[in-house]
């Protein structure tokens, strides 16, 4: 299977069993170079504009975190995946700021 | 001091009432990763000279020989679950990686990540989101990783932490 398909399937949001809160709107991964120079993937994952900062929880991180790890191991991707998290308001900023 | 960080890295990325100034997260995501440093090293510092009190001279001065990207080496392996065949060969056939020192492993070449584009890219920018997760799940990820009970396989991973950069050229 090719990386992008894998990845794709991987990260296919109606098959991760995420919890439930904060609600996550997508998961979009990109390739990626880190500062090794190493190749890896990017996977931004955007929450709900309205998650209070009560479910900014480190279990939901953790949580997040293992199953999108497992899943893109379970398909055979072995880039590195660097998660960033955020909501739509968020990365949008980040886009005009860029 | 691990401790102090995180609490500092909270501290900066709740600090701006309401939009949240780049610097105070950089600086939080910055706190966040020497924060897991620190725990690590002193982790590793023990396992070689001890804990006790009147070894910390020596722990503190062991703890400035380790590198970031010699950690980070490390920790890449130890975070996939398996271990060269280099090393695993020479280990008993019950040696594991225990999932509190897989799930360390991983934080720490992400955080290390983060904070190359916290302390070095001035084009970087980050969330409050992510940041605010980022500081939470670090502190959930040490608390497990301390709470793990001491055996042969943690001591082995944070020893490796040192000799990872000879070790891995064998």
């Amino acid at each position: 299977m090719a990386m992008n398909e894998a990845v794709g399937q991987a990260l296919s949001l109606g098959k991760l069993h995420l919890p439930a809160k904060p609600k996550v709107l997508s998961i979009e991964a990109t390739d990626y170079v880190d500062h090794m120079g190493e190749p890896a993937l990017e996977v931004w994952v955007t929450i709900d504009e309205g998650t209070p900062d009560s479910e900014l929880t480190g279990q939901a991180f953790n949580e997040i975190s293992m199953v999108i790890d497992n899943s893109l191991q379970a398909h055979g991707v072995t880039l590195f995946p660097y998660l960033r998290f955020g909501k739509p308001s968020e990365r949008q900023e980040l886009a005009v700021n860029a | 001091m691990h401790e102090d960080l995180l609490a500092q890295a909270k501290l900066l990325a709740t600090i701006d009432p309401r939009r949240p100034s780049q610097v105070n997260l950089r600086r939080a995501v910055s706190a966040t990763y020497y924060a897991v440093f620190h725990c690590l090293t002193e982790g590793a510092c023990r396992t070689i000279m001890g804990a006790k009190h009147d070894a910390a001279g020596y722990r503190n001065v062991l703890a400035r020989s380790f590198t970031h990207k010699g950690i980070n080496d490390a920790c890449r392996s130890f975070s996939g679950g398996t271990l060269p065949d280099f090393v695993r060969q020479g280990l008993p056939s019950t040696a594991t990686i225990p999932k509190e020192v897989q799930t360390i492993a991983k934080a720490f070449v992400r955080l290390q990540e983060q904070r190359h584009h916290a302390d070095y890219d001035r084009a970087a920018s980050f969330t409050r989101s992510e940041v605010l997760m980022l500081i939470e799940g670090t502190i959930g990820t040490l608390s497990n990783f301390e709470n793990l009970e001491s055996s042969l396989d943690k001591q082995f991973f944070l020893a490796c932490l040192l000799a990872w950069p000879t070790l891995s050229k064998r």
